[in-house]
């Protein structure tokens, strides 16, 4: 079944460059560590989800690439043609002459309604061509203008215009400081209004990826071209070809719909982070070895105590013991010791994948009370081995990861809000105040939520 | 077990050794058929054959009552599991005896009671055309067409938490699965869809059957690999001994049916049904006699038309009185409002829709129901066969899907409003009220 | 692709705009080695072939500014029509007169603008029609002259009303306390009332700043001290004779070319690619919290080049230091001991986002934000340095600091205004306390002192203007006092503990 990529703005054409390319590269990687048979199944499957096949031989991302101002665009369509191992089709683009100046109003109430029917009509044309739609996943980002309104809006008429198909939305998380100084005030309506139509959001945080390229990867000069890289990685161990099953040797066929019903059939709780380990650079890899129990031990850790990556984890933290009575309402300013789990998913890739023992992700101390481990946790094995790492392991998790940074921008914006500041740009173009209200109540709703676990 | 009236014996022509046939028969119209030795044991209450019936039962119902390939991790192999799985599904279908649920779990005793309740599922749920349904081998290919009606049977049982109460944003989890199930399940039959729709447009013209015009997936599978045809052979030859094996049966269910009789007999009588669904025997058999039949169909039927002229008379009298009493009134009120264009249009349309449910509820199922086979046909080809068209059938399930929505809106407006009215009392306090999720 | 206008009105607007039109042919022709009409091209220059009409693609043939030019007097736009600027401007692109303005902003606005509207709107609009998306309107002008100021003004007011969609990035220059021209204060107070109402963006620009700076790089390439030799080509106050040659330099054109820098590099990122874009959009919508404060203090480094190749990369650390130094702004102000608002970096050449990130971070500490934007930064990166440099910065930063330049303003105003007043007064005095002949004989004096007085006053320059009243200087000196109140109402919050707001309680 595929997915449709839709890569938003000058984030969302970067980093969705890097995820095709980086999915591409593993899968013309030989050190798979399986069979060739099993690599041209795995190489099949991947294809079917996310690549056309061409007159040309060569593959053609199944994307839509849409922003407002055409260099971004140009630059990535150029890129991919000359990867030779794969490409953007040549209709499947939309970009405009002017951007939208930071403005979430601008995206959404001025180039949302004016180029609807357009965009409409180059995604439906894209889906028409396809046996069967599994979903979309579109990159935005949450700060700029483009990403954040007009993602905002083209959500809201995917879900009218399929009301049958999975919408993910790959959201990046801005620096806490100096991208955008009205990055506050449009991720507060941005995740309010994903948070009506998108049926999970993926949250990608710049800080905790620049820490990743700093201290695991050892970059000195980090680039935005680095972090994208790293974030491709991160999506590309999660969506590759995975069993579909324990004992089965076929490849899922619905990755993406099976990643949503394991993690956010809730229709309150929708907000996914991700997890990678390990994390290194290239030239590494050839001399370090793994062990699964060590892997799994340092995610579990990662996990119960919100650490963004595999250094610096408090080992302090513990789950609360079974018995005592539940814990007190937390509240988000206090340091959040332990992060409650409602779900997770994990996918082991590697040798001897069938040998690791997730227990550790099976104790219902990780999780709510209203969930018990066999709703609660789901992980899929496969032995081919992801971009060249012996062994990888990955974990969508919807728990509270994201309360910090969430209520830390809803503070900033309600800040800046009561001073009504930067308030008449977005007037100008038709977000009233009651709008920034509404938005800020459904965020205090979602926090509210995910403190109360 | 009630019945009506006692049948009239001897009239079946059977011999002494009918009992054991019969039983050979249902053992073979059924998959891991019973002997006529377990029987026989059970008739006596002999504790032997307890363990063979609580497997029966379970295999049985676990065929039946399975949805997708069940995982075999998910099989309970223990003998309690299987027991309380049994329970379980007779509770849901009603079963009243109240000795079978007090039977215990570790299978000591109780082969007659089992019994009972096997022969009160042969019956009620049609066992051998239900099994021979499943083994039937399908060439055309096949598209189930249900609706809510059909599905609501089983309750889901739900893990209750410590005090016995269930925390609602599980109930919402569960909720939420089922959503995404279904849109999985939509974007599979879509694809189904599609393929099946290329596969019958490029072998048009191939079928024999000029009705059908086109093949279908199993019958293109043949031409390309023609050495499954062996395997179909085999499949139909074993359908078609189930088929004899299920005639066999039929020819001598009557037997077996009064024997259970005498086995009902020496049980103690169990609790008065309360339960909706009656255990009954087939009655059609109690008055086996053709000429019987016919005098009794006679009679009833001059009975309803009586008592019909007799309704009829009735009502028309109610109607006249009502329309006189109306009359009277009428003279006596006041003018009533004009209503405006756009309020009178509204009450039509409310009107309208309140008729059409009434219609649909009131009337027959119009559109097939199971599994039904799927054949192209060009936009203006003329329908000969008598078969309903897709089109048609899409329009009476939207028509029920569109009903059903007003219901819940209904139902969540009137929660809403409830909910309103409490928050009303609290001070300082905006409510709002949650945004109901779409599909 | 966006385009941009520039629309240079009066003898500085138009001097400054030749200089910037120099430098960008310089930059451009530094990049584009291919000769092909590119879509950064296309920003601020038209591609016409022989007959004059506009190719789209392919080489460049012959390049037009995008540009209308205006002023009251002929001589600098003569000198640029016969300098080497030559064939950048197109006759069709000019409006000039031979009288002048007198200096007189009633002149400039009232008196030239009606007479000059309809030419003015015509040429606009076909300007504007050459462009296939119009994003900006850049206005160059002085604030104490009388065609800058008054003209400049009234065309900022036309374009709002024929291109209300369009950007208008206003660069003002404003006069200094030791300016020769009397009426400056006059002239600077009443526009000032014009910008606060119709220009989305104003980036103020004082002579003194820039002559410092000036003097600055004269004393660094005349030092001699050892390591000291500067690269030539990346003097940010150098042209390559655009007006004249070396020889003929006046003090006027490196000042000029400081300003000209400031255009280019603020445009840079909508020109040239980048790992992070920023659009001329963008800059109002993150720098102007509140529709009246929209006064940027800009900051231009490094300033020049060092040769020597062997200096260690602590350079770049250093150009972020002195983008917050008083010595590098372009108005008479200290950012750093005032309250930012907002503040934007706009990165050009070899530079990484870690960088910029780990100097926001080490400047923070030392500079006071407003208590509801602790985080108010906006950066962009263009991969293109300016010629002759490898990286360089210019600074935005919307800050409190510009309130002094305001006040000495409005008080060299009223110093002037007040002498008006004075004449009145004295007179009813006399009127109550003297005997009737002597009273006659000292009012005759008087009267021609008053006469005397307000001439010292120039008033009656201006009120001789049709349609010119004395509440028009009222109600611009109460405009003025306005912008400044609100500067004062934000640096009252400087240094006051922040507390946060209280937020939505929800009950589940």
């Amino acid at each position: 079944m595929s997915v449709v990529t839709v890569q938003l703005g000058q984030c969302g054409n970067q980093i969705g460059y890097e995820v095709f390319d980086t999915m591409c590269r593993d899968l013309h990687n030989t050190q798979g560590f399986c069979s060739k048979r099993e690599n041209e199944i795995y190489q099949a499957s991947c294809k079917e989800h996310f690549f056309n096949e061409d007159k040309s031989e060569v593959p053609v991302a199944r994307a839509l690439l849409i922003d407002m101002e055409p260099k971004v665009i140009s630059q990535t369509l150029l890129k991919a043609a000359h990867s030779g191992r794969w490409k953007y089709g040549q209709h499947s683009h939309f970009c405009q002459r002017q951007g939208s100046g930071n403005n979430w109003a601008y995206g959404y109430s001025v180039h949302g309604p004016k180029h609807e029917e357009s965009i409409m009509n180059l995604i439906q044309r894209e889906v028409e061509e396809y046996d069967s739609l599994s979903g979309f996943s579109i990159i935005m980002s949450m700060a700029g203008g483009t990403g954040s309104g007009l993602g905002a809006f083209l959500t809201q008429n995917l879900r009218d215009a399929y009301p049958n198909s999975f919408i993910m939305n790959q959201v990046i998380w801005p620096y806490g400081t100096g991208e955008v100084i009205v990055q506050n005030y449009n991720s507060v309506l941005t995740l309010s209004h994903l948070y009506r139509s998108s049926d999970a959001l993926l949250v990608h945080e710049n800080d905790v990826v620049h820490k990743i390229c700093a201290k695991l990867m050892n970059i000195k000069q980090i680039s935005f071209r680095d972090v994208n890289q790293v974030i491709a990685h991160q999506l590309g161990s999660v969506f590759q070809p995975t069993y579909s099953s324990e004992d089965s040797f076929q490849y899922r066929r619905n990755p993406l719909g099976d990643l949503m019903t394991a993690l956010v059939p809730h229709p309150e709780f929708k907000m996914l982070g991700l997890r990678n380990i390990p994390q290194m650079p290239e030239n590494s890899l050839a001399y370090t070895t793994f062990a699964w129990a060590g892997l799994l031990k340092h995610l579990r850790q990662m996990l119960i105590s919100n650490a963004k990556m595999e250094e610096g984890i408090d080992w302090q933290v513990r789950p609360p013991l079974s018995g005592l009575p539940a814990l007190e309402k937390v509240s988000p300013n206090k340091e959040l010791r332990f992060n409650t789990s409602i779900a997770n998913l994990l996918i082991l890739r590697g040798k001897d994948v069938h040998s690791a023992d997730t227990g550790g992700f099976k104790d219902p101390a990780l999780y709510t009370s209203w969930l018990q481990p066999s709703d609660a946790f789901c992980e899929w094995r496969t032995h081919r081995a992801f971009n060249k790492y012996e062994k990888s392991a990955a974990l969508v998790s919807n728990s509270q990861f994201l309360l910090k940074p969430l209520d830390t921008i809803v503070g900033k914006a309600w800040n800046m809000f009561a001073s009504k500041a930067y308030v008449h740009q977005y007037t100008k173009f038709g977000i009233e105040e009651e709008d920034f209200l509404d938005s800020f109540t459904v965020l205090e709703q979602i926090v509210a939520s995910y403190c109360n676990l | 077990m009630g019945r009506l009236g006692r049948r009239p014996r001897g009239e079946t022509g059977t011999g002494p050794g009918a009992l054991p046939k019969a039983i050979a028969a249902l053992s073979r119209a059924l998959p891991g058929g019973p002997s006529p030795e377990t029987f026989r044991r059970a008739k006596f209450d002999l504790p032997e054959a307890v363990a063979e019936l609580w497997s029966l039962l379970f295999s049985l119902l676990w065929l039946i009552h399975q949805e997708d390939k069940v995982s075999p991790r998910d099989l309970p192999d223990a003998l309690e599991g299987q027991i309380r799985f049994v329970k379980w599904v007779l509770r849901c279908h009603g079963y009243g005896r109240q000795h079978f649920y007090q039977l215990p779990e570790v299978g000591s005793h109780g082969s007659c009671e089992l019994l009972l309740a096997f022969s009160w599922l042969l019956a009620y749920l049609s066992l051998p055309e239900q099994f021979l349904f499943l083994r039937c081998v399908h060439q055309g290919d096949g598209v189930w067409i249900s609706s809510c009606k059909d599905l609501a049977r089983c309750p889901v049982p739900l893990a209750l938490g410590p005090k016995g109460r269930v925390d609602i944003r599980y109930i919402q989890w569960l909720l939420g699965k089922l959503r995404f199930h279904w849109r999985n399940l939509y974007e599979s039959q879509q694809e189904q869809c599609t393929l099946l729709n290329k596969i019958h447009l490029y072998t048009r013209g191939c079928h024999p059957d000029q009705s059908i015009g086109h093949l279908s997936v199993p019958e293109t599978e043949i031409l390309r690999f023609p050495e499954s045809s062996k395997q179909l052979l085999q499949e139909l030859e074993s359908e078609n001994s189930c088929l004899e094996a299920f005639l066999e049966w039929k020819h001598m269910e009557l037997v077996y049916w009064q024997w259970m009789d005498t086995v009902l007999d020496t049980r103690p009588g169990g609790m008065p049904n309360t339960s909706k669904q009656d255990v009954f025997l087939p009655e059609i058999l109690q008055n086996y006699s053709p000429k019987y039949v016919t005098r009794e169909m006679d009679r009833v039927q001059k009975n309803l038309e009586a008592l019909r002229e007799r309704l009829q008379e009735v009502v028309n009298q109610q109607r006249a009185a009502w329309h006189m009493k109306v009359s009277k009134c009428s003279q006596r009120l006041p003018r009533p409002p004009e209503l405006s264009t756009a309020k009178r249009k509204e009450i039509q349309e409310a009107v309208g829709y309140e008729l059409t449910t009434l219609d649909q509820d009131c009337g027959v199922k119009r559109h097939p129901c199971g599994l039904q086979r799927l054949v192209f046909r060009k936009a203006r080809e003329p329908n000969n066969s008598g078969a309903q068209s897709v089109t048609k059938i899409i329009q009476l399930l939207k028509r029920e899907e569109a009903s059903l929505e007003r219901t819940l809106r209904r139902l969540q407006e009137e929660c809403q409003q409830e909910l309103a009215i409490l928050a009303h009392g609290l001070e300082g306090v905006i409510w709002i009220p949650p945004p109901y999720p779409r599909r | 692709m966006a385009q941009s206008v520039v629309v240079q009105v009066g003898q500085c607007g138009n001097q400054i705009g030749c200089c910037f039109w120099d430098l960008a042919l310089r930059e451009h022709a530094s990049v584009n080695k291919k000769g092909i009409y590119d879509d950064a091209l296309k920003n601020f220059f038209r591609n016409v072939d022989t007959r004059g009409t506009g190719i789209s693609k392919g080489r460049i043939c012959s390049l037009k500014a995008r540009a209308v030019l205006i002023d009251m007097e002929e001589g600098v736009v003569n000198e640029i029509l016969q300098g080497p600027l030559k064939d950048v401007f197109d006759s069709k692109q000019l409006i000039t007169n031979v009288s002048g303005s007198g200096n007189n902003w009633a002149v400039g606005y009232k008196v030239f603008g009606s007479h000059y509207r309809d030419q003015i709107v015509e040429k606009l609009r076909q300007t504007a029609e050459h462009c296939d998306c119009l994003q900006c309107f850049f206005l160059i002008h002085s604030m104490g002259g009388g065609t800058g100021s008054g003209l400049g003004t009234f065309i900022l007011n036309v374009l709002e009303d024929e291109f209300p969609e369009v950007y208008r990035f206003v660069t003002s220059v404003f006069p200094s306390g030791e300016d020769d021209v009397i009426t400056s204060p006059y002239n600077s107070v009443l526009a000032m009332k014009e910008l606060n109402e119709h220009a989305d963006c104003v980036l103020p620009i004082e002579n003194e700043s820039l002559f410092d700076i000036v003097s600055k790089i004269n004393q660094m390439i005349n030092s001699g001290k050892p390591g000291t030799t500067v690269k030539q080509q990346s003097l940010v106050t150098l042209n390559e004779g655009g007006i004249k040659k070396k020889l003929d330099e006046k003090p006027f054109d490196k000042m000029n070319n400081i300003v000209a820098n400031l255009l280019l590099n603020l445009t840079s990122s909508s020109r040239f690619e980048g790992s992070l874009n920023m659009d001329l959009n963008e800059i109002s919508m993150n720098l102007v919290p509140f529709p009246q404060l929209h006064y940027l203090v800009s900051s231009l480094t490094p300033l020049y080049t060092l040769a020597d190749v062997n200096i260690p990369p602590r350079r770049l650390d250093q150009m972020f230091s002195d983008a917050f130094s008083k010595d590098y702004q372009l108005i008479q102000a200290d950012p750093k001991h005032s309250l930012y608002l907002a503040c934007a970096l706009l990165v050009r050449g070899n530079v990484q986002i870690s960088d910029i990130r780990r100097n926001i971070e080490r400047l923070k500490s030392s500079l006071h934000f407003v208590s509801w934007n602790q985080e108010g930064w906006k950066t962009s990166l263009c991969s293109v340095p300016p010629v002759g440099h490898s990286h360089s910065l210019l600074a935005l930063a919307n800050n409190t600091c510009v309130k002094p330049t305001f006040m000495e303003l409005k008080n060299r105003f009223l110093r002037l205004y007040k002498k008006k007043a004075c004449v009145f007064d004295i007179t009813s005095f006399m009127e109550r306390n003297l005997s009737v002949r002597s009273l006659l004989k000292f009012l005759s004096f008087l009267v021609c002192q008053a006469a005397l007085w307000e001439s010292l006053a120039h008033l009656h320059h201006y009120l001789q203007v049709d349609r010119m009243e004395d509440s028009c200087f009222t109600e611009a000196v109460s405009s003025l006092s306005s912008l400044i109140e609100k500067y004062n109402e934000l640096d009252v919050t400087k240094g006051l503990p922040i507390h946060e707001q209280v937020r939505l309680n929800i009950v589940i």
